[in-house]
């Protein structure tokens, strides 16, 4: 009862939030809604970009999903952790990181040059596809992989015992995992990138590369047009929204049945093996290389950066802290069916549309300048909030399900259960949420852009201000400084939540 | 003494009717799985709430009470300590729910450890000790809790035979020296016969007795054809 009594508090606190900025982009945009050739221009780039990158990761990441879980190699757990680093890298790290690679004067380009083909541009759709590709290659492999590896260990056992060809053997095991997991994937990746904005800004932009995001932020920001920003805004939450509602008529709950004992056996050709090894170094060479680039380029100019580097880095931090702490407070408040409902909302609301809300609220009181700080820390903090939720929910529900009648027993409740039971079981997923929140908040490249200023910069901006004044070496070095902040300060709050 | 005033307790389909006066002692409750044995004790506990009735304990009613709030302890079949606390503070969290355990609280909680014969494990884990010491360290929070009523809800039934015997003694003698009623649903009717108690049986979505447990246990008794 009580714990519902902070589910309906917390949720009505998240709603008036999400619901604030929104009600004011309506009231700015005048309920009326012209829309420009280049609005709808960005509206089809949008879509276009998503569905490519959607596509892209969903099918490249079958094969690779296939051949890990076909072998096993030394290692290969290892192998499966660095599918996650792509999930914490700040997006302007990787972007940063893809340039160096696949760039004009990148490794591909020069092999490209050397073969005489044209050279990869990654200005523009492509680029814009690529660096998706990049960021949810590995949240497809690690969904399909997991799918695969939950077919109980006995369909395996009688499927090779029928000696059947490839392809027979492809319908009867994968086929039926496929078919399940893959639309939801889409789905997914679908959503995620049709709200991407840093990805846009870095390597999209002009008429024919600008996302719905980009539009509204180069309204707000350049053309000072706030009613066009308001407008966008609004089709932006529209387009996110109706594709979070499609999704769920395409994600299908996961139904595993089967004692699951383990087959290590598949006793593949040597021709399957090659393949398989081959297409996990390459998957590997692609998720390792934009990252490893960063730390070979970025180590030489880390210590002799400007402190105006170390300033936006000190901000970052403070920013990260306070953007975590909200973000796991929140979600231990919603840990229920209908938390995680309104916790989620905030993906439909992008960081982009929720800052120009913001923005717009706050010029009517003050200088929204100066509330720079903890507007990006709470809109950070909404931003991971879904993923929060998500890893605090089961838990929490276990504890509230195993130990509910003992602790009415014993009449434990309210604070000293808080304190005795729920905080003390849930310190492990509290540590890596808090890791996650501040992980991802210190490497946001989203509201900052709209509240930041010269003088008020988080490190992503920073880099991106670097980037733009073609100061290569220290956005470089201030890259790998940002992924070692990010890396890091997961590091330290999941180590915390183990320790303690 | 416990009155229950024409109860019924409903659960989806199943329906349990309970109307009896259990005087004070040890009292085991038997019937087969899914009779109703452990809804008749939640129902006392305040943990399953009733459709229709009353229940006393002595003259006061106590169904629309909380648990907490109710002259009753249980231990269930499992989950009767906290997995993640010692011993310790599983058992301080009845001395005051304070956020640490005092000096005072923890001499308390030794004192108890003691009469169950656990004292040395004051701080170990659940996990670091056996079934059967677990089941004393809940006894040990029931006598910290001075109800005058303890429920035990088969908590000793993954125990090996001398263990459970052993507990069974444990908790008859307890409850003797605190003067604690007790009601403790069994299975076995072995479990009935090794202490002089009375019993209720639970059959046919009734609670039936108390009985004599020579009289529950006879051939042509409530238990026939369970026996």
């Amino acid at each position: 009862m009580a714990h519902r009594t902070v589910t309906v508090i917390s949720s009505l606190f998240l709603v008036g939030l999400l619901l604030g900025p929104l009600m004011f982009l309506i009231h700015f945009s005048g309920l009326s809604l012209n829309l420009t050739s280049s609005d709808m221009a960005a509206i089809e780039f949008t879509f276009v970009q998503a569905a490519y990158s959607a596509t892209l990761s969903t099918v490249l990441a079958i094969p690779v999903a296939k051949a890990l879980q076909r072998q096993n190699f030394w290692g290969k757990q290892l192998v499966v952790l660095f599918l996650g680093a792509p999930f914490i890298l700040p997006v302007i790290v990787a972007v940063l990181g893809l340039i160096l690679v696949f760039g004009n004067n990148g490794v591909i380009n020069n092999i490209l040059n050397f073969f005489g083909f044209e050279p990869f541009k990654i200005y523009g759709l492509w680029g814009v596809v690529l660096a998706h590709v990049f960021f949810n290659l590995p949240l497809a492999i690690r969904i399909i992989l997991q799918g695969l590896n939950d077919v109980p260990g006995e369909q395996y056992r009688l499927i090779l015992s029928l000696k059947l060809s490839l392809s027979q053997k492809f319908f009867a095991l994968d086929w039926p995992v496929l078919k399940k997991v893959c639309p939801s994937i889409w789905a997914v990746v679908f959503a995620i990138c049709l709200s991407s904005f840093a990805v846009a800004l870095t390597l999209g932009g002009g008429p024919k590369a600008t996302t719905v995001e980009l539009a509204i932020y180069q309204s707000f920001f350049y053309d000072l047009d706030f009613a066009k920003a308001a407008q966008l805004a609004l089709v932006q939450v529209f387009l996110v929204f109706s594709v979070v509602v499609a999704s769920q008529f395409i994600i299908r709950p996961e139904t595993v049945l089967g004692l699951n004992i383990k087959i290590f056996n598949y006793s593949h050709s040597r021709f399957e093996k090659i393949l398989d090894f081959l297409i996990i170094v390459v998957t590997l060479l692609f998720i390792l290389t934009p990252i490893s680039v960063i730390f070979f380029f970025g180590s030489a100019g880390i210590f002799s950066l400007p402190p105006s580097v170390f300033k936006a880095a000190i901000l970052s931090v403070q920013i990260a802290l306070l953007s975590s702490f909200m973000s796991v407070f929140l979600g231990l408040c919603l840990t229920t069916k209908i938390g995680e409902v309104v916790g989620s909302l905030g993906i439909a609301v992008s960081p982009i549309v929720m800052g120009a809300g913001t923005f717009l609220m706050l010029k009517n009181f003050g200088n929204p300048y100066l509330l720079a700080i903890p507007v990006t820390a709470t809109v950070n903090a909404l931003i991971s909030l879904p993923f929060v939720i998500r890893i605090l929910k089961p838990p929490a529900e276990e504890i509230r399900t195993e130990f509910d009648n003992l602790s009415r027993a014993i009449g434990l409740a309210g604070i000293y259960w808080i304190w005795w039971v729920y905080l003390r079981r849930l310190k492990r997923p509290i540590g890596f949420s808090l890791g996650l929140a501040a992980a991802l908040s210190m490497g946001d490249l989203g509201v900052i852009v709209l509240f930041g200023s010269g003088e008020i910069a988080t490190l992503p901006l920073k880099i991106y201000q670097l980037m733009g004044s073609y100061r290569s070496e220290e956005a470089l070095a201030s890259a790998l400084l940002l992924s070692l902040l990010a890396f890091g300060s997961f590091a330290v709050f999941d180590r915390i939540g183990r320790m303690l | 003494m416990i009155r229950f005033d024409n109860v019924i307790i409903n659960i989806g389909d199943f329906q349990l009717t309970v109307n009896m006066t259990v005087q004070k002692g040890f009292v085991t409750v038997i019937g087969h799985s899914g009779a109703g044995k452990s809804t008749l004790l939640l129902s006392l506990s305040g943990h399953q709430d009733l459709a229709s009735g009353k229940i006393f304990v002595d003259q006061n009613r106590i169904d629309l009470l909380p648990p907490n709030q109710r002259p009753c302890s249980v231990i269930f079949q499992d989950f009767n300590l906290f997995p993640h606390l010692s011993i310790a503070e599983n058992l301080n969290l009845v001395c005051g729910n304070k956020f640490f355990v005092s000096k005072a609280a923890r001499k308390k909680i030794q004192k108890v450890l003691e009469k169950v014969g656990i004292a040395e494990l004051i701080d170990r884990l659940p996990s670091e000790m056996s079934g059967g010491q677990q089941s004393r360290a809940a006894l040990a929070r029931v006598l910290l809790q001075r109800n005058p009523i303890l429920l035990l809800d088969e908590p000793f039934s993954a125990l090996g035979p001398n263990q459970k015997s052993e507990l069974i003694e444990l908790v008859y003698s307890l409850s003797k020296e605190q003067d604690i009623t007790v009601l403790l649903i069994t299975h076995d009717p072995k479990d009935a016969k090794q202490i002089p108690c009375h019993c209720i049986v639970v059959k046919d979505k009734k609670a039936l007795g108390p009985f004599e447990t020579s009289e529950a246990l006879s051939e042509d008794g409530p238990l026939k054809g369970y026996l």
